[in-house]
């Protein structure tokens, strides 16, 4: 052993290493013992591959329809005529599921929530076509009784001959959405597709304040359950999420007030402004994508549209879908 | 006292190495949070029957004594806090969490006469009043009527929105024959609970000349998308086409003041912006061109001002100057 080496400690040297080894073990200890969390995970995880099924139907084709006017059940004639007709989406024997925005309790004259006339004449042309049911449904942020009486949908639904589908636990499974970043064995409101052939989404042109717009994709979050509003931390990655889960056959977005400011609550119809237009695509990205002029933004303007694209969920680039204008005036 | 050797040095330095790769492993772990895995708890709370804000029924719990005579319950109160605001207003709930949110109220009333017609009653305590002013002044409505009974209230077309000290009141109706109704309320709620707090004086420094005193506004936090600008007064100068936005920051001290002035000029040259020149008479004074338009900084004492996104630099240098002059007028 060579000289440096030798030890050469004296009792004073020797207490006070053990102090400071002491300190800094109790410290380490402490520190542990600070951060420990005595519960864990709950239960073990359970682990979903269930994957909500694709209603698009692919001999459809991409296609939007923006109809002019201010009178929705003749605005939303004219968009879907313009698409072929409901018919197009809907064959005889369909079991269809209307996703309404019920978000709130909130009356129909602050359009927060999806038009109760414009939900009673879709779910009656789809009844029409020859669907063996059309159900509706939301997930809403408040109660869902309050926010489906006080919406008007409620009623809306009882007066077309649709079913309406209250979002009750039993109905919530987990699921894992296959390329999404945060939809992992999340509960989802599947229990609302049972039997369901085709989907149709109809939400309001919205202002947010989270995420800068409320449109179609956005819509979806109502199949959400659990604590979701944890999600609002990356809105647009989770819109886009939502767009990767629901595959619609349809999404029609009501534009005919555009909230233009204090949304997605709104509080006063002089959040309001007239925009007279209807929305009908088959891509949700597209309709998104559309419908962004309506808040005075450009689809840059609200990320999730990008996002959306990229994952491969639609095309942002509605004007190439050559578009049917329509007006109703 | 020995050296260390090799081996000691080498084992010393490969825990270092091993310390130093746990660090990194837990900030990439927690990096990739996985919600569905952690938040079980989360995810199972509340699928479906849970939720507050329960369907309107006849409702047998006292009546409050500022309710008037003309509407009655639709239901019971409801309380949320900052845990569970969200579940009432959803994406809206950041907009009051980042001022100060304290608690929100709600209870519903229908018409005495009319069951049909009925509004809903918003109290958000914000802890403060320039809290409540701030989430006030926000969200004003552009076609907002003055109501003469408060400074801070105005009425739209089917609501009343006011602050009264550190609360702030939104009533909302779901018929536009309520307006009587809405006003009897908001008078009530203010004689029950009398506040005569009243926000910060910056808002009484906006020179008056051209002034639009309905657009005067407090931005808490990220103000003008800089991270660095907090609790800023903002109000509105000019008509048409040439309108400019002025704005007064009160700092700590003269020098917190002078350093947020350097701060945001650099921020502004680090976005696009290029320096164009001062105010005559204004030694503390910068203006910047930023795209296509013009933005006035300046500080003066313990203020922080200027004038932001004016179309002209006239405009701007001439509200500004206006701002520095009363400023400096301070004793």
């Amino acid at each position: 052993m060579k000289e440096e080496n030798t030890v050469d400690i004296n009792r004073r040297d020797f207490l006070l290493r053990c102090t400071k080894a002491g300190l800094t073990l109790g410290a380490a200890g402490a520190l542990g013992y600070f951060l420990y969390d005595p519960f864990g995970p709950r239960t073990p995880v359970e682990k979903s591959s269930l994957v909500l099924p694709d209603f698009s139907v692919p001999e459809a084709g991409k296609k939007i329809a923006i109809a002019a006017g201010g009178d929705r059940v003749k605005t939303v004639n004219a968009a879907l005529n313009a698409l072929g007709g409901v018919q197009s989406f809907v064959k005889k024997g369909d079991r269809v599921l209307i996703k309404v925005n019920a978000a709130f309790a909130s009356p129909p004259s602050l359009c927060a929530t999806t038009n109760p006339e414009l939900v009673a004449e879709v779910a009656r042309l789809c009844l029409a076509a020859g669907a063996a049911s059309v159900a509706v449904t939301d997930n809403p942020i408040n109660n869902p009784e309050s926010c489906f009486a006080l919406s008007g949908i409620g009623d809306a639904v009882k007066s077309s001959g649709a079913d309406l589908i209250m979002p009750g636990e039993s109905l919530f499974a987990n699921v894992t959405v296959p390329g999404s970043d945060l939809i992992r064995d999340w509960p989802v409101f599947s229990g609302a597709f049972k039997g369901i052939t085709k989907l149709i989404g109809i939400a309001p042109v919205k202002d947010h304040h989270r995420s800068g717009a409320s449109l179609s994709m956005k819509n979806w979050y109502g199949f959400i359950g659990g604590r979701r509003n944890i999600f609002h931390q990356d809105i647009h990655t989770f819109i886009k999420d939502l767009a990767l889960m629901v595959r619609p056959t349809l999404v029609i977005l009501d534009g005919t007030f555009t909230m233009v400011s204090n949304g997605p609550t709104g509080g006063s119809v002089s959040d309001l402004k007239r925009t007279d237009t209807m929305i009908a695509c088959t891509d949700q990205v597209a309709a998104d994508a559309a419908a962004a002029v309506l808040l005075g933004k450009k689809p840059s303007d609200l990320p999730f549209i990008a996002k959306a694209e990229k994952a491969g969920a639609g095309t942002s680039g509605f004007e190439a879908l050559s578009p049917f204008r329509i007006s109703t005036e | 006292m020995r050296q260390p050797g090799i081996v000691e040095t080498g084992i010393g330095i490969f825990i270092l190495v091993l310390l130093a790769g746990i660090a990194g492993w837990v900030y990439l772990a927690q990096s990739r949070f996985d919600p569905g895995y952690y938040s079980l708890a989360l995810k199972n709370e509340d699928a479906g029957s849970g939720r507050k804000n329960f369907l309107p029924s006849p409702d047998s719990s006292p009546v409050p004594s500022y309710l008037p005579e003309t509407l009655v319950p639709m239901g019971t109160a409801e309380e949320f806090d900052s845990q569970t605001l969200s579940d009432k207003i959803d994406g809206k709930a950041e907009l009051y969490l980042s001022s100060g949110f304290v608690k929100l109220s709600t209870r519903r009333f229908a018409s005495k006469t009319d069951p049909k017609s009925w509004l809903e009653l918003f109290i958000y305590e914000m802890g403060d009043p320039n809290n409540a002013f701030s989430v006030y002044s926000t969200q004003k409505r552009k076609d907002a009527v003055p109501v003469d009974f408060l400074k801070t209230a105005y009425a739209t077309e089917d609501a009343l929105f006011f602050t009264n000290g550190a609360q702030y009141v939104e009533i909302v109706s779901a018929s536009r024959d309520l307006a009587g109704d809405m006003a009897s309320l908001a008078k009530s709620l203010v004689e029950t609970n009398p506040q005569n707090v009243q926000p910060d004086a910056e808002a009484s420094l906006f020179p008056p000349e051209s002034l639009d005193e309905s657009s005067v506004s407090l931005l808490m936090s990220d103000v003008f998308g800089f991270s660095g600008l907090d609790r800023v007064y903002t109000a509105r100068y000019g008509a048409g086409n040439d309108q400019v936005t002025a704005f007064i920051s009160r700092r700590a001290n003269p020098e917190d003041a002078a350093a947020l002035a350097a701060a945001y000029g650099r921020f502004l040259l680090e976005n696009g912006g290029t320096e164009a020149g001062e105010i005559s008479d204004a030694p503390d004074s910068s203006i910047y061109k930023v795209f296509d338009t013009f933005e006035v900084v300046f500080h003066k004492g313990i203020y922080f001002a200027g004038a932001h996104e004016a179309d002209r630099i006239e405009t701007a240098k001439e509200v500004a100057a206006r701002i520095y002059r009363k400023l400096a007028a301070i004793p």
